[in-house]
């Protein structure tokens, strides 16, 4: 079990070094001197003392891979350099955008697995009837929706026809947490409906093919109540599969926030991101970029870790890991 | 084999006889495994009518795309504007067609643009081994810890906008996962005797890649190409729609969204008509994709 865990440990490092290099590589590939990339003013109205002062604080001075080795190690203790836009430390224009982001892709991915998770067990009981066509078709339907489509729907029913809703906003959670959830509903649908019908199709599937399994069929002719054998039996076993998609979601909802966040005009990283990358402020960029990539890597080694403790197969190592 | 007789008639009765009797056979169940769920043939009628629409619309509406009219914006739906104009009086019916054009392109391309590098390198790394696919694999697993949208617009930030480097930075986002699938594939295919047949008769590695190993590992790349499509597009949508994909006035389905938000509550259509496209684009490729993958893989479910 140790090992394992030990091991995957040791699979995820090599992998957030590789994004380091590749978001290292990709902020060297823009076009001009790093200094005057990194400070966001790509013709330079900045003097001789303030540039040298910038290649000490970047480390330019010194070899590519010793400039890298620094620039890493800023990075993973949190220190993402100053925005020459605003002359803030990147840190503390990225933590107050963490709150709306979390909160709205928490919500979507609640919502996702609370009506995947349903969906898709109701198909597979009974496999191949009206009920099971009629969900099948609105997960293949659900996957295809654009944001834009489900967020333009919602907008106009619940903010512009019901006045139920605000149109845009975002209201912090802990000033309010009722006008919160309001203002993040919309965003958190918008986010949760591509997700929610992956989910119901790998659960069906899923849920099918251990429902065919001997012993469910031993738990139903010794007269257990089918609604027990589901929920006690057979969900333990259909959730393995869920489990993997759990992790890997979470970058497709950070992509989407992106969109979602500029749709319903909410202050998260997706939508500081867009901002920095029109103004050019590359710091920021790159602090966000990180961010995101090393989250979801965290997320699947939360992930390959879960799965070690909810399937005995793994973690006896019965099944050897690749 | 009745069939063969009926057939003749109309047709020259030695094209279907040139090939051996197993690929024909072979080739006629896929067919038939793809066009047995009726959802499939949907799929078809979808990407046909997108492709149409792109392909003909902007030949048979009577006006510019560019074309503003500044006395009749956001005029509703009526005869002379079938789906109305929009915040600078111009065709909305028309700036779709264009656009239609553009968004198909740029993803039909993109997929391309990932697939084929993503394909060849993982036939590479899968058949030689070694350090070179170790290393690989991980480039491939650190790409895709980045949400593809945010890499894709990173990339973006770097070339610049335009539709050429939309292509490249959507295709750079989406080639691991190309290069995964036919790596996975390689490396049972490489295993087998034939492959080692071919060997003993002194064929060159590039050949065995080419010629003997990549058609038998392929498939799984294929179906992944026609779901990847629905993804390029969505992603082309987004960072247009973001302004920082095709520059205006170029219409696309995702610079039209943009204008069409700020405007939602007088002309909803300027919202809705792209994101119909965006839907049955995506719904069509995605179903093309399950067709494909029940045609080309009927072990796999």
């Amino acid at each position: 079990m140790g090992r394992y865990i030990l091991g995957r440990i040791f699979a995820a490092v090599p992998v957030i070094f590789m994004t380091a290099v590749l978001i290292f590589v990709i902020m060297r590939l823009l076009p001009g001197d790093p200094v005057l990339v990194i400070a966001g003013q790509p013709d330079s109205a900045l003097d001789e003392e303030t540039l040298r002062n910038l290649r000490e604080q970047w480390g330019l001075n010194e070899p590519v891979w010793v400039q890298f080795a620094i620039w890493l190690g800023k990075m993973l203790t949190g220190d993402f350099g100053t925005s020459f836009v605003t002359r803030q430390p990147v840190t503390a224009l990225v933590l107050p955008r963490l709150g709306p982001t979390l909160q709205i892709t928490m919500m979507a991915w609640l919502i996702a697995i609370t009506i995947g998770l349903t969906v898709g067990v109701v198909s597979a009981t009974a496999p191949n009837s009206r009920k099971d066509w009629i969900l099948s078709l609105g997960s293949l339907f659900a996957a295809a929706v654009p944001f834009f489509l489900t967020a333009s729907l919602l907008m106009l029913l619940f903010a512009l026809q019901l006045r139920w809703l605000p149109a845009s906003g975002y209201t912090p959670f802990f000033d309010d947490p009722l006008r919160s959830l309001r203002s993040t509903i919309m965003p958190a649908i918008t986010l949760s409906f591509g997700f929610a019908a992956v989910l119901a199709r790998q659960m069906r599937s899923s849920m099918v093919e251990v429902l065919e399994q001997p012993y469910i069929t031993t738990a139903r002719s010794k007269g257990l109540r089918e609604r027990l054998t589901i929920s006690r039996h057979a969900m333990k076993n259909a959730m393995l599969p869920i489990v993997t998609i759990l992790g890997f979601s979470l970058g497709n909802l950070f992509g989407g926030s992106v969109i979602t966040e500029r749709i319903f005009a909410v202050p998260g990283m997706g939508r500081l991101l867009v901002d920095s990358v029109s103004a050019r402020e590359y710091a920021v960029v790159q602090a966000i970029v990180f961010i995101f990539a090393f989250t979801v890597v965290a997320a699947n080694l939360i992930v390959d870790v879960l799965y070690a403790f909810l399937d005995p197969r793994i973690r006896l190592g019965a099944r050897g890991g690749s | 084999m009745a069939a063969s007789g009926t057939v003749g008639t109309d047709r020259p009765a030695v094209l279907p006889q040139i090939r051996p009797v197993e690929k024909r056979r072979g080739l006629r169940q896929a067919l038939r495994r793809f066009t047995r769920r009726r959802v499939v043939l949907i799929g078809v009628v979808l990407v046909a009518f997108e492709l149409l629409f792109a392909i003909f619309g902007p030949l048979l509406i009577p006006y510019e795309p560019q074309r503003q009219d500044l006395f009749h914006t956001l005029a509703p739906p009526s005869p002379e504007h079938l789906l109305g104009t929009d915040d600078l009086g111009r065709d909305i019916l028309s700036r779709l067609a264009h656009g239609s054009r553009i968004s198909l392109t740029i993803g039909l391309s993109a997929v391309f643009a990932a697939g084929i590098p993503g394909v060849l390198l993982g036939l590479l790394v899968g058949y030689k081994g070694g350090t070179l696919d170790n290393v690989v694999m991980r480039v491939t697993d650190s790409v895709m810890a980045f949400p593809s949208i945010v890499l894709t617009l990173t990339i973006v930030a770097v070339l610049g906008q335009g539709i050429f480097n939309l292509i490249i930075a959507i295709g750079v986002a989406g080639w691991p996962n190309y290069a995964r699938l036919t790596r996975g594939q390689v490396l049972a295919v490489r295993e087998y005797d034939y492959v080692l047949a071919v060997r003993t008769v002194g064929a060159t590695q590039t050949r065995i890649m080419l010629r003997h190993v990549l058609p038998n590992a392929i498939n799984p790349a294929i179906v992944a190409m026609s779901l990847g499509v629905g993804f390029a597009i969505v992603a082309e949508s987004g960072l247009s729609f973001l302004g920082l994909g095709v520059l205006p006035p170029t219409p696309t389905w995702g610079s039209m969204i943009q204008t069409g938000f700020q405007v939602l509550e007088i002309a909803p259509g300027l919202v809705m008509a792209p994101g119909v496209m965006i839907f049955l684009a995506v719904l069509g490729f995605n179903l093309l994709g399950d067709g494909l993958r029940e045609a080309l893989d009927p072990y796999l479910k």
